[in-house]
């Protein structure tokens, strides 16, 4: 698979702070990569660098196969951008700002149009920028990001002050661009959100990358665990123990317990059968991201 | 002149000219030379007799008129050029700027351009409507002379030498605007200067001030100097010098 967004040991440092320490990401392209952190982890840092808006003296980051540093200009005119809190110029309407765009990219006026109807802005296209609400300040950033129909989309917390229906229609918009073979890298808190878009995630801590793969390889890393209702709780403890399984919590009638597989799942109840224990019900937890990326953030740091 | 600095250039073009800011550095000293004329009017219209006056459009026109110029264009040229950068100063819109597929340097290259230009059309309208005063007095009012003198290579050479002064000021203004995000610096800096060049004009080394040269304007008018002088060469060395300095510190300018 060719990847849209490669760096080869990508370090960053502000005076003798390291701020990203060897960084390899691997984005592939047609993916939607969540790139995730805490509060200074270094992926806005990162996010800049990618851009451009940082200096990698080193020429360490690659978009589409091609040098960042070398080839800054021909980078920029496939990649669209929404870092933190949205840009747009204040004293323009909404249709103003888009046509801002239109003279430097000449994607027509027909263009705009689209991409008011895509944001679901088209109502609001003769007012200034700056009498917008908080959400569709953020809107017009994505419509702005999106304008030239670039390849390449980095969007650094582009759900900040949108509603649910928002949240719901830019998860929408952007499964869309990604069927439309668009790479998507996106860094947001609401991991709920990532875990339904995102079919790659890369996690970053201290700058420091922790983990970068399938969504499917990060969710297959913990183990799923059943909890069972028992009228014997000991008794149950006993015969899966003997067995080899992994009690995790036990309560008085509930026990916690690990498997790794569909085929543990059933020798589990199996053997709680035919050992006479009567089974009232039966729970399955599977780990969700914020789970893993709080599991993960704190063996990083352990 | 390449595509993309044409593109470059009419996006600042169209982004900038949406600033209330130019209409007051194009028509304020327009909207000055009617009111002074208004008011000579009103100052003949309330004499009983019209007297003729040694060369008027030096002691009756020119005077009023650089007499307000020498006090605005600098500090309307200094709000103008802040103007062209706060804009990018909201909402750390470098961060849009610096993602376009275009320079750095041509960015630099068509806002310094369109400053620029709007500092020549207003000089030239300012121009105009001078020596349109001063015809529509000499029709309405042919007592008081302004038929009999031909001052115009004057006054062309007093509003091109304006010019000059007027490019080297927005240069500096636009290293200040650059270096800092408060409206304060450049604009308390501009007026400073403007009082600054006022006390100390007579001096010699004030020819290495261009917030002089709107100063020297009235005087130019006023003595029908047509000359180049040192100071005319300086500020273009300043236009230059400080083009340079503007260069340097947007180029080295981060969006973070």
């Amino acid at each position: 698979m060719k990847e849209s967004i490669t760096t080869k040991n990508l370090s960053y440092k502000i005076g003798f702070k390291t701020i990203l320490n060897d960084i390899n990401l691997n984005v592939p392209t047609g993916s939607i990569y969540g790139y995730l952190g805490r509060n200074g982890a270094g992926k806005s840092t990162t996010i800049k660098l990618l851009l451009g808006l940082l200096e990698d003296k080193n020429d360490n980051i690659f978009i589409h196969d091609k040098s960042l540093k070398q080839n800054i200009t021909e980078i920029h005119s496939i990649t669209g951008n929404l870092i933190e809190s949205p840009c747009y110029y204040n004293k323009l309407t909404v249709f103003e700002n888009l046509q801002y765009l239109n003279i430097i990219h000449k994607m027509g006026l027909r263009r705009i149009e689209e991409v008011l109807e895509l944001v679901d802005l088209h109502r609001e296209k003769r007012k200034k920028a700056s009498t917008l609400s908080m959400g569709m300040k953020q809107r017009l950033g994505i419509a702005m990001a999106i304008f030239h129909d670039p390849k390449l989309l980095v969007l650094d917390e582009p759900l900040n002050g949108l509603d649910p229906q928002g949240i719901f229609e830019m998860r929408k918009l952007f499964q869309n661009l990604n069927e439309q073979g668009k790479t998507i890298f996106l860094s947001s808190h609401i991991l709920s959100e990532l875990e339904k878009v995102a079919t790659h995630i890369g996690i970053i801590e201290e700058g420091n990358m922790i983990f970068q793969g399938t969504k499917n390889e990060l969710l297959g890393r913990v183990e799923r665990c059943v909890s069972i209702k028992v009228n014997d709780a000991d008794s149950a403890i006993f015969v899966l123990t003997t067995l080899g399984f992994s009690i995790q919590n036990k309560e008085t009638k509930k026990i916690l317990v690990n498997i790794n597989d569909d085929q543990q799942f059933n020798l589990l109840l199996k053997s709680l059968v035919q050992n006479g224990i009567e089974i009232y019900e039966i729970e399955s937890h599977s780990a969700n991201l914020e789970q893993i990326f709080i599991n993960l953030i704190s063996q990083a740091n352990d | 002149m390449t595509n993309t600095f044409y593109r470059a250039f009419s996006s600042e073009q169209y982004k900038l000219s949406k600033n209330k800011e130019i209409f007051g550095v194009l028509l304020l000293p327009v909207l000055l030379i009617f009111l002074i004329d208004g008011y000579i009017i009103y100052e003949i219209s309330k004499s009983d007799v019209v007297n003729s006056i040694p060369n008027p459009w030096k002691v009756l026109l020119g005077r009023y008129v650089f007499q307000f110029f020498y006090l605005l264009y600098p500090v309307l040229v200094a709000i103008f050029v802040y103007a062209c950068c706060e804009v990018e100063y909201k909402n750390n819109n470098y961060k849009i700027l610096f993602t376009i597929p275009i320079s750095k340097s041509e960015i630099f290259f068509s806002k310094v351009l369109f400053i620029v230009l709007i500092v020549l059309f207003s000089i030239i309208l300012s121009y105009s409507a001078f020596l349109l005063n001063g015809y529509f007095l000499s029709l309405i009012y042919p007592e008081i002379g302004f038929q009999n003198y031909d001052y115009r290579e004057v006054i062309f050479y007093t509003f091109f030498k304006l010019f000059v002064t007027l490019s080297a000021i927005s240069m500096i203004q636009l290293s200040i605007s650059l270096a800092f995000k408060s409206s304060i610096y450049p604009i308390g800096f501009s007026m400073f200067m403007l009082v600054f060049s006022v006390i100390v004009a007579q001096k010699k080394f004030s020819d290495f001030i261009p917030y002089t040269g709107s100063y020297n304007a009235l005087t130019n008018i006023m003595s029908e100097n047509t000359s180049f002088a040192r100071l005319d060469y300086n500020n273009i060395v300043m236009l230059i010098l400080f083009l340079l300095i503007s260069y340097y510190l947007f180029k080295r300018k981060r969006a973070i």
